[in-house]
Formats: structure tokens, C-alpha cells, sequence
């Protein structure tokens, strides 16, 4: 899933963590809000942004993220501008 | 006018291949349950209805069918880039029904035939040209917004971290819309009444027609990243298949590691 990668990639350069983990802490928010059987390429742009706004936030803000507010809105900005990915990819 | 057989040919081959594509399209909105492809389904069930219609359908048909084929090109364009966003399809869809409405009148008033017939009485032939910029500026107002909306997210992503073959796709379809808005513009020169003209116009279009289709097909249609992993023998990725403990040791190490750099 490209828009997984895209957000992964913007996570890992503000934060600075590795491709690897962004992508991972992002799947796992993706499970906090829909479970494990929820198939990637059934994600629309609305779940993801419910992804980020919810689960992913609370998971920032347990790992003590400092700056996770601009984080946020960061990456929301990227899924409206990238939206077409979700039909694309 | 006696138009080459071939020609013919062409028309109805590029009839089919829309069609076709129409159909393929409505098959991968079922399948991922996407419903902003309704939009590029009808464009091209009603594109390939104004190429060719049938036979028994009178001329304002044409009108009615390039007119809905834009608006739902429009309503495609809108939902698969500018979902929560503002965009220009209010205004493209008020402007879009102003100049159809006074190609209808004119159509209604003079019965002009681009391409068919040259109006015979000089007194028509301003309101002619006024016919044909109408006509031209529909098609170019929605082609120019979804080359600029397809170029504007090529723009934001082509430095990220995101597959080649996404971008070339991209690149593509941007390209294919450029082409058939130059296309478009050319048909301004329907207001010469030269019949080699009128050739090179239909070829052209036809030509751009094709394209335009098929890269469409390309790049909304076939499902790359699963031949991709198909060829290289990959599995799907899944979600029940990562370690929570793992990521999020991870992350907590990777992010100590960068507060201790940032210390030192």
C-alpha cells in the first residue's frame, strides 16, 4: 500500500526513526482502529485519516513524541494532497 | 463530404475500446469498492455514446452525452483528488452548464454541424466560430483541471519514499491529458472550411482518443503492485502478521537513540 509508505516516510523523517519502525507503528494504529483482518488494500482515505487522528495520535503521545500535534497535522495535510494514491495504488 | 472508410473504421474501434474500458473500470469499482470510479466509468460509457451514437438518436443527444461525459469526468476528478479539500469543481460545473446551455442555443437557432457542414449564409459564420470556441473551451476546462491535479500530486510525492512504476503512471496520465487538451485546442480550426483540415482533426482525435484510454486503463485499472509481487513470488502483506513488542521496542530505542545524539 504506497499511501502506508508515503506517511511512513514522512513519520520516519520528522521523528526521526527508522522507514522500517514508522511503517510498523503505522500498521499498528491501523489495527487499534480496525483490527488485524482488515485487508490494506481495503483502506480508504476516510480510515486513514481516522487512523491518524485517532490511534496514531494516542500511540505518538505514549511514546512521548514531543512535537506529535504538528506531526498530525503534517501527515493529514499529505493524505488530502495525496489522496488519489488510494485509487491509484 | 465523403469521409474515408477507414476512418470509419477507426470510429468505431476507438467506440469499442471506450466501451470496453467503461466496462473493465466498473468491474475494479465493485472490486475495491470505490465509488469515485463511477465517475471515470460513465465519462467513458458516455464518451463512446457521443463518438457514436445510435443511429436513431437525434443530433441534441450528442450535446446531452458530451455534457454529462464531462460533468461525471469532473465528479471523478473531485472525489479522487480534492475529497475535504476545496477545488475548482463548483465553478467548473457552473461554467460547464452555462456554455453548454448557449451551445444548445445556438445549435437550437443555426443547427451547425462542425466538421459535417460550413454554414452557407456569411451572416452565420461569427456565430459559428462563437459555436466552435464553446465547444472547444468545455472539453478544455475539465482537461486542463485534471492534468493540473494530476501533475500537482505528482509535484508533492516524486521525492518520497514510493514505487517508480506509481510515478511513471503518474507521469503518464499527466502527459495523456496534456495531449488531449493540445487536441482540443487544435479542433479551433474547424472555423476554416477546409476539408483536409476536418481529416487531420478526426485522425488527431481519434489518435488522442486511444491514448488518452488506454493510459486511463493503465493507471486506474491494472493492479501493478499485485503482478509485481506476483512475479517475484512475494506474499501479500497483512496486518495480523507483525509483533507489537517488536515494532514498539524499536521505535522506543531508535527514538532514545536520536535524544541521546541530540544530547551529545
Amino acid at each position: 500500500m504506497e499511501i502506508l509508505n508515503l506517511l511512513a516516510s514522512i513519520i520516519s523523517k520528522e521523528i526521526s526513526i527508522s522507514f522500517p519502525a514508522a511503517r510498523g507503528l503505522l500498521k499498528l494504529s491501523i489495527i487499534d482502529e480496525f483490527g488485524p483482518f482488515k485487508a490494506l488494500k481495503e483502506i480508504k482515505f476516510s480510515d486513514m485519516t481516522l487512523v491518524v487522528n485517532e490511534s496514531l495520535k494516542k500511540r505518538l503521545i505514549d511514546l512521548n513524541v514531543k512535537n506529535y500535534a504538528q506531526l498530525i497535522s503534517i501527515l493529514i495535510v499529505e493524505l488530502k494532497n495525496n489522496q488519489s494514491l488510494f485509487t491509484l495504488g | 463530404m465523403i469521409f474515408p472508410s477507414y476512418l470509419i473504421v477507426l470510429l468505431y474501434f476507438s467506440f469499442y475500446t471506450l466501451l470496453l474500458v467503461g466496462i473493465v473500470i466498473l468491474f475494479r469499482m465493485i472490486q475495491k469498492k470505490m465509488v469515485n470510479l463511477l465517475g471515470l466509468f460513465l465519462f467513458f460509457i458516455l464518451f463512446a455514446l457521443q463518438t457514436n451514437p445510435p443511429a436513431f438518436l437525434p443530433d441534441y443527444f450528442i450535446i446531452i452525452f458530451a455534457y454529462f461525459a464531462l460533468f461525471c469526468l469532473a465528479f471523478f476528478i473531485k472525489f479522487t483528488f480534492y475529497q475535504r479539500r476545496k477545488s475548482l469543481f463548483p465553478l467548473i460545473i457552473v461554467l460547464l452548464t452555462i456554455l453548454r446551455g448557449l451551445e444548445l442555443i445556438l445549435k437550437l437557432i443555426f443547427n451547425f454541424q462542425p466538421g459535417f457542414s460550413y454554414p452557407s449564409n456569411p451572416g452565420e459564420i461569427p456565430y459559428f466560430f462563437v459555436y466552435i470556441l464553446v465547444i472547444v473551451s468545455q472539453s478544455l476546462l475539465v482537461m486542463v483541471w485534471y492534468s493540473y491535479s494530476v501533475f500537482k500530486s505528482y509535484n508533492n510525492f516524486r521525492k518520497l519514499k514510493i514505487g517508480v512504476w506509481l510515478k511513471i503512471r503518474y507521469l503518464m496520465l499527466g502527459i495523456s491529458t496534456i495531449i488531449f487538451s493540445i487536441d482540443t485546442s487544435l479542433s479551433i480550426l474547424l472555423v476554416i472550411d477546409n476539408f483536409l483540415i476536418i481529416l487531420f482533426l478526426a485522425y488527431a482525435s481519434i489518435f488522442d482518443i486511444l491514448l488518452f484510454t488506454v493510459v486511463n486503463f493503465i493507471a486506474w485499472v491494472i493492479p501493478f503492485k499485485s503482478l509485481i509481487q506476483y512475479v517475484k513470488g512475494e506474499t501479500k502483506e497483512k496486518l495480523d502478521d507483525i509483533s507489537e513488542a517488536k515494532i514498539i521496542g524499536k521505535v522506543k530505542s531508535e527514538l532514545s537513540e536520536d535524544k541521546q545524539g541530540g544530547n551529545s
